[in-house]
């Protein structure tokens, strides 16, 4: 979600994809296609105890800047209708009454863009502008990023509080969600073999 | 001869305790770490908070919306549940066969007394098992009379008659061992517990007197302790009990660990035991027992739970013997007022018992207030 390629790294991965083989131009390894992945939404109860909400339509593509401005292009896109807790019912009411998916692209899909990432390899911490409920609001978080055979595999958290998002308290026959929410992303980004995504660090 | 009773005497409560728990600690695999968010008592089971309600609804097979109810606010609540057991069970070495019934009928109140006390308890009929050699009519049970007092979220303080705490919480577990590690006692014993408990940790000290329907030389007095920690985002709680008792008879001291886990549609409850118990006798006689749960439990819907549960019971000193169960069941919760259980309890008790299996399906109606 949060990475930043440099000039040298693209150099590795480039010179280690045409070292095995892969038919890969080098300046299209700037650009990472989201291959798999799951966000966990970590909420806990106002009475203790907490429950999660899961989903693994992640997608996206991202573009490290190559100017080393920490900037990444491309924007990560969940599809908030397939968030799952567990309880069939809570999913609807979570989805219908809280995130409110029905009511357009920019509630049922919560995107992340204007991403920066202080470095690309290990753990760092970034800042993005995260969309939610047709909000728009900055965020920041930690991640760690680790580079292996060309493909990055992320692992990030961050907190929101659902008020910030205009998000109804979510409640439920007097027991309800607290307002900080942890967020957590798991992704594996591999080089792109399309054009490179937009790198100038604003959305596409 | 020693070593044969005691087998025999296990093996006649197995197959005489072949009752499928009702309890719902695997929703650990959701998240609920403890029983608060859903049950008036924080040692679960028993009559449902508002939230508890629409849980147990929407994980029915008739799940629908629940109208927000006053069950928290309310002064009083009950319900009345009817439980019907059918069991089947067959000695395999012998060759020979029983079935019989059992019906009992609960009413389960609480009563508000002010804003942080309640009066909590539950009556029972149980009827005399059909189909057994077993006379007799249709006798008054009491499992739970407790007083409770919650000044604030994260503590409680209970006295009054019920079972003791245990750290997986499921009442047939938790009865097996009772009866083969401290034979001839009550399972509601009288006592004093404080609950505390926060995101992290969940303590429960407790001290015990008898219930009064006991032997009078096997009347015990004791106290003990659960201390569980969530060491996984309310999913994994891990923890170890303890507990020392006196009465007239024996003198009893037990040492135990305890897992709850749940990984959302599966989980694992787990619960085992050292306990020594001697005589009080001039010559002392000392029986170690080594006692313990573990079940695999699996939820392919919200409304249908599997598990797969083994026991294991170990005596060594004074008496001896080895006994193991496994016992495959599911729980298909139908709607909030229906619940049906079936169970299989496959038992060996060692070469001379042999084994034995235990079929039995539990039906349990209740009202909705």
């Amino acid at each position: 979600m949060t990475q930043m390629m440099t000039r040298t790294h693209a150099l590795v991965i480039a010179i280690g994809l045409v070292a095995t083989g892969a038919a890969t131009r080098a300046d299209a390894a700037d650009a990472y296609r989201i291959s798999g992945g799951e966000v966990t939404v970590m909420c806990p109860l106002t009475v203790g105890g907490s429950f999660e909400a899961k989903t693994k339509t992640l997608s996206g593509e991202i573009a490290p800047a190559a100017d080393q401005s920490g900037a990444v292009g491309g924007t990560l896109k969940v599809e908030l209708q397939t968030l799952e807790t567990g309880i069939a019912m809570r999913d609807r009411h979570m989805r219908n009454n809280y995130l409110e998916v029905e009511k357009g692209p920019l509630f049922a899909t919560a995107t992340f863009d204007d991403i920066r990432v202080e470095k690309l390899d290990g753990k760092t911490t970034f800042t993005g502008v995260l969309t939610l409920h047709g909000q728009k609001k900055k965020i920041s978080g930690a991640a760690d990023l680790q580079q292996k055979d060309g493909r990055i595999k992320v692992q990030a958290q961050f907190a929101l509080k659902v008020s910030d998002f205009e998000i109804p308290a979510p409640t439920y026959l007097g027991i309800g969600v607290r307002d900080e929410i942890q967020i957590k992303v798991a992704l594996m980004a591999t080089p792109s073999t399309t054009t490179a995504v937009g790198t100038s660090g604003k959305n596409r | 001869m020693k070593r044969q009773s005691a087998i025999g005497g296990v093996l006649i409560y197995l197959l005489a305790h072949a009752t499928p728990a009702l309890a719902s600690p695997t929703m650990i695999r959701l998240g609920y770490s403890d029983c608060v968010s859903c049950h008036v008592s924080p040692q679960g089971g028993g009559l449902l908070t508002s939230y508890g309600r629409g849980i147990d609804i929407a994980q029915s097979l008739r799940a629908r919306e629940n109208p927000p109810s006053d069950a928290d606010t309310r002064r009083f609540l009950y319900d009345v549940r009817f439980v019907a057991i059918g069991q089947q069970a067959d000695a395999l070495a012998s060759h020979t066969s029983s079935a019989s019934a059992t019906y009992n009928l609960f009413a389960r109140t609480s009563t508000r007394l002010s804003e942080h006390q309640r009066l909590t308890s539950t009556f029972g009929l149980a009827g005399p098992p059909l189909g057994s050699s077993t006379q007799g009519g249709a006798t008054v049970i009491v499992p739970k009379a407790i007083w409770e007092y919650r000044p604030k979220d994260g503590f409680e303080l209970s006295a009054g008659r019920e079972e003791l705490p245990t750290g997986i919480g499921l009442p047939d577990p938790q009865a097996y061992i009772r009866k083969n590690t401290n034979p001839g006692t009550t399972a509601y014993p009288t006592q004093v517990k404080a609950f505390f408990w926060n995101k992290r940790f969940q303590f429960t000290p407790y001290a015990f007197a008898p219930g009064g329907e006991e032997d009078v030389r096997l009347r015990q007095w004791g106290a003990g302790a659960l201390a569980g920690v969530d060491v996984w985002k309310g999913r994994a709680i891990l923890g170890l009990s303890g507990v020392d008792s006196r009465s007239a008879a024996f003198n009893r001291r037990s040492m135990g660990a305890y897992a709850r886990l749940g990984f959302g549609r599966w989980g694992v409850l787990a619960e085992h035991e050292v306990t020594g118990r001697s005589s009080t006798e001039t010559n002392v006689a000392t029986t170690q027992y080594v006692a313990g749960h573990t079940q695999v439990f699996f939820a392919p819907y919200e409304w249908l739970v599997t598990s797969l549960g083994a026991e294991e019971l170990t005596m060594h000193g004074a008496t001896t013997g080895r006994a193991y169960r496994l016992a495959p069941g599911a729980q298909v919760r139908v709607s909030d007022n229906l619940t049906v259980a079936f169970t299989m309890r496959d038992v060996f008790a060692g070469v001379t018992t042999g084994r034995s299996r235990t079929f039995s399906v539990l039906v349990a109606v209740k009202t909705i207030d």
